[in-house]
């Protein structure tokens, strides 16, 4: 009896299950309501979390061939140990690179020069040459950089290869289009073309928000490099993350059930037309989830009732197999006597899921007052997201991803109320960008995230040796 | 030197110098212009070559959605969720009223949409500028309008029932256009897209222009980008290029005949200068040098009348050696006194010491001293006096101007053998003439015979030994006696009219 019912109470009803060999080559897609039973006779907010794991790869030699423009900035302001280990990380790209992947190299100071055209791989001397003769100048025409590296993955861009740009730089972009909202925007047309941009913020003065708009819109990881030693570590572990993706151009249909209403996606841009949702992650990792968390309004319904929350399909190209393969799953959820079998049925994983993306919302509205000079509303706001984490503790003390999401919006807290009247110091520089870092992993990469960045000074020479996100 | 002289000199070198100055800018300013107007031709042939990417770019985007807009839009919002240059799709009835999306059934992004954009007012005014006349004269187009970060578009489309249109992803647009667009491929320039407020969306070229340059060419962008322009900045000094090789040889040629004009005019006053310099050492030195031979001259003078006085009636031939001695140490005596005199007014004029003499006296006095001399060369003076009475004159300058007179008759006019004084007095005045029969002085010397150091480079001065001061003295010498001395015209001879003042 309890087996059936527990099947039932995680709700993860997967229909993968099926042909176990064709499957080993699909993603594994997953659709868990936070609380699978509600108590009877209210209103319920429910959170659905839609999760997709990358498939494990024959062998690791056997990875999808990439589509890479690398873009960096070689303005003024790289000159130094920054430029050189940036030529050192783009040596290390190309000699990781198979002969059947695509490579092309931008730079841009105040003007931008495509180095190497989207090409092959099969003459990397010429290439490791030109990378040697770059040297340091002039401005920041960042979104020209961005629009050449485009316009080099736009030349061979094929559902058969993992189409990414990687943006390095230290600073502004103060030639072309340079706010956030308009880098985002071209996100949101590069996302529809299958195009990944992960963008490396190097030091203390590069512009994080737009740096975080255009990676979070595309589906890409940003990430805020502090120190120039480390910057080989990381490029070698976004350009692994880009050779590590199994599908992309992942479109996630949700039709909510006729009683269910869908109120939100949080953490990502969603349509939302009446019962249906759609959104799109543009790639999934081997070995890894990505998931999605939509905030549903259930109705009020008597004790046995069986609610149909959604039916979830998801369509992707394989890279495996170079097809557009689709996946299918659902959720449900009934309706309970008492708040013990609601416990009991909790799933922790979606709930964990729902308070890591509405914390990181909130903190994103909280930074967005505190940037705005509202401090005190900013700090309250904090408060009571702190508030809020604190409250599920119990259900999710487990998981060390829950003392992550609590450990980083408190730091976060205590930045702003250190730095309330000083916006301009490196300690608050330093903690906005690893917020904004934060903030783009929770909502994309969902990674377990290094703490230690977030920490002031002291914890320097830990972050000078290799910490993988993952 | 003298003001007018060095005035007529800078006014000689000047003219031709500024002539020739203004000349080689001239000529300079004019290659520049013409060179200036060859680089803007040529720098705006590249402007229109990017023009025409922009526009072929452009285009190709208009087919692009056109494309779109035409298919069955049944499913708009699919539509625009794959279309990477389209953020939403919009529908309307020629009438102008909007059918997608409505309000009411809205998304979130297009609620956004609607703040952005008044979409009613929108199809209203282009269901106007479309419909009135039937067949519309275009059935596509932009609609563009300011909000945000800048101009947003709208591209539609419209057949006789509806008008379809979608909003276009600027950002994507944009990285579309600059994708067509050159990178590095420009040297010593650099060409750049200006937004609305001149600053750049994207560049390329090597040069940087500084801050507030303005550049060479500009050239608007094509529509539905009319707001922005292209510019083509060019390093400075290859905005006003070095000349063509003939005109800078021309123009060097002229500046190196203004250095020569120049260079001579130098020279000339400098070696004025130091002629005028050399002149007036010459003077100084004369000047103490007739000092010290005075004194010992007096001396000779003295002792040779002593010694006369002395020699017995018997001794003719001593007294005749005698008579030279006196009379040729009387002569170096009035050249003395030329000299000094000469140097005196130089200095600033002569002092006058009038006394009461009767000027016959002196004029005999004088045909006295030149007795020996004059009876040597044949002559002999007559004197027609009428000025007995005593009138207040300075009896030195008298006698140094009728001797410088006499000598020179002597010097010049002894082979007429006619020396004639005559002298009247009238109230104040005395009027004396000096007339001989010589060669007399050609017309053409009339006017410089009284000038300093002038002699007459004639067979009349060969032989002749001369300072070339005298006349002049005694004109001065004249002059500051409140008269004149002048040379009258006559058919034989020279004939000098002295006039003087009695001082009051």
């Amino acid at each position: 009896m309890k087996m059936p019912l527990i099947a039932i109470i995680t709700g993860a009803v997967t229909l993968l299950l099926s042909g176990a060999q064709a499957d080993s080559k699909k993603l594994t897609l997953t659709c868990q309501a936070a609380y699978p039973a509600v108590l009877a006779g209210e209103k319920h907010t429910n959170y659905l979390k839609v999760g997709l794991t990358g498939f494990e790869r024959p062998s690791e030699k056997e990875r999808s061939p990439v589509n890479i423009a690398l873009v960096l900035d070689r303005s003024g302001s790289m000159a130094g140990a920054k430029l050189t280990q940036a030529k050192e990380a783009a040596r290390m790209a190309v000699r990781m690179l198979h002969p059947d992947d695509i490579f092309s190299f931008v730079t841009y100071d105040s003007t931008v020069q495509v180095v190497v055209p989207a090409t092959k791989v099969s003459q990397s001397d010429e290439i490791l040459r030109a990378i040697a003769e770059i040297d340091a100048r002039g401005n920041t025409a960042l979104f020209g950089g961005v629009s050449k590296g485009v316009a080099e993955v736009q030349k061979f861009l094929s559902t058969e290869r993992v189409n990414s740009v990687i943006l390095l730089s230290d600073g502004i972009a103060n030639v072309g289009p340079s706010s956030s909202e308009e880098l985002a925007e071209l996100g949101r047309s590069l996302i529809k073309q299958g195009i990944t941009v992960t963008t490396l913020g190097l030091g203390l003065n590069y512009n994080e928000d737009l740096m975080t708009a255009l990676a979070d819109k595309s589906d890409g990881i940003h990430r805020f490099i502090q120190e120039p030693q480390q910057l080989v570590t990381f490029f070698e572990e976004e350009f692994g993350n880009v050779m590590n993706v199994v599908a992309q151009q992942v479109d996630i249909l949700i039709e909510c059930g006729p009683e269910v209403r869908p109120v939100r996606v949080v953490g990502r841009e969603a349509e939302i037309v009446g019962q249906t949702v759609r959104l799109r992650l543009n790639q999934i990792y081997s070995k890894e989830e990505k998931y999605t968390l939509l905030e549903v309004e259930l109705p009020n319904k008597s004790i046995g009732h069986r609610l149909d929350l959604a039916n979830v399909t998801v369509t992707y190209e394989n890279l495996a197999t170079n097809s557009k393969d689709v996946s299918e799953s659902s959720s449900q959820c009934r309706y309970v006597a008492n708040q013990k079998e609601v416990d009991l049925a909790m799933n922790k994983e979606a709930l964990l899921a729902a308070v890591t993306q509405i914390a990181t919302e909130t903190n994103r509205q909280a930074l967005s007052l505190f940037d705005q000079g509202k401090t005190k509303e900013a700090i309250d706001l904090q408060n009571a997201n702190l508030g809020y984490i604190q409250s599920n503790e119990m259900s999710l003390s487990d998981f060390a991803g829950f003392g992550q999401i609590s450990g980083i919006n408190l730091i976060g807290r205590n930045l702003m109320s250190d730095n309330a009247s000083n916006q301009q110091s490196a300690e608050w520089k330093k903690g906005r960008k690893a917020l904004r870092d934060y903030q783009n992993n929770a909502s994309i990469s969902q990674n377990t995230w290094n703490l230690d960045d977030l920490q002031p000074r002291a914890s320097e020479s830990k972050a000078l040796s290799p910490q993988p996100k993952k | 030197m003298k003001p007018q002289l060095a005035a007529i000199l800078l006014f000689l070198v000047c003219l031709p110098l500024g002539l020739l100055v203004w000349l080689g800018e001239e000529r300079t300013r004019g290659e520049q212009e013409r060179a200036r107007a060859s680089l803007e031709g040529l720098l705006e042939d590249r402007l229109l070559e990017v023009y025409e990417t922009l526009s072929g770019s452009v285009r190709m985007v208009e087919n692009h959605l056109t494309k779109v807009l035409q298919a069955n839009l049944s499913t708009p919002r699919a539509q625009a969720r794959i279309e990477p240059m389209i953020r939403h799709m919009i529908q309307g009835t020629t009438a102008g009223d909007l059918v997608f999306p409505l309000r009411e059934a809205a998304t979130d992004a297009e609620e956004a949409l609607y703040r952005r954009l008044d979409l009613s007012a929108a199809l209203k005014q282009l269901g106007r500028s479309t419909g009135e006349q039937g067949e519309a004269s275009s059935d596509r187009g932009w609609h563009t309008w300011y909000h945000g970060h800048g101009r947003n578009f709208l591209y539609w489309w419209r057949n006789r029932q509806e008008i379809r249109a979608c909003e276009v992803n600027r950002m994507a647009f944009l990285s579309h256009l600059i994708a067509a667009l050159p990178t590095d491929a420009l040297e010593n320039g650099r060409i750049a897209l200006l937004d609305e407020s001149a600053q750049p969306i994207y560049q390329w070229g090597s040069f940087e222009p500084a801050p507030a340059m303005l550049p060479v060419v500009t050239r608007q962008a094509p529509a539905p980008l009319d707001s922005w322009r292209l510019a083509y900045f060019l390093a400075p000094d290859l905005v006003s290029p070095s000349r063509s090789n003939q005109a800078t040889i021309f123009t060097a040629m002229l500046y190196g005949l203004a250095a020569c004009i120049l260079l001579l005019g130098g020279y000339f006053y400098w070696a004025n200068a130091r002629e005028l310099r050399e002149a007036s050492q010459r003077v100084s030195f004369v000047n103490q040098v007739s000092h010290e031979l005075k004194t010992p001259l007096t001396n000779i003078r003295m002792y040779a009348e002593l010694a006369e006085s002395k020699i017995t009636p018997e001794d003719d031939d001593a007294r005749a050696c005698l008579d030279v001695v006196v009379a040729e140490s009387g002569r170096l005596s009035r050249l003395i006194q030329n000299v000094l005199t000469f140097a005196t007014q130089q200095r600033g004029g002569a002092k006058l010491h009038p006394t009461s003499v009767s000027p016959d006296d002196v004029i005999r006095g004088v045909l006295e001293s030149f007795g020996p001399a004059l009876e040597q060369a044949s002559m002999i003076p007559s004197h027609q006096g009428d000025s007995t009475a005593t009138m207040r004159i300075d009896r030195d300058v008298l006698e140094q101007i009728l001797s410088n007179l006499v000598s020179n008759v002597l010097k010049y006019a002894s082979e007429g053998a006619f020396l004639r004084i005559t002298s009247t007095q009238a109230a104040n005045r005395l009027t004396v003439t000096v007339i001989d029969q010589g060669p007399g002085i050609p017309s053409r010397w009339r006017s410089r015979i009284f000038a300093p150091f002038v002699r007459m480079s004639d067979r009349i001065t060969e032989g002749a030994a001369g300072t070339g001061i005298g006349l002049t003295i005694a004109r001065d010498l004249a002059r500051a006696h409140g008269g004149d001395l002048v040379l009258e015209e006559t058919d034989k001879g020279a004939t000098f009219t002295l006039t003087l003042t009695a001082c009051s």
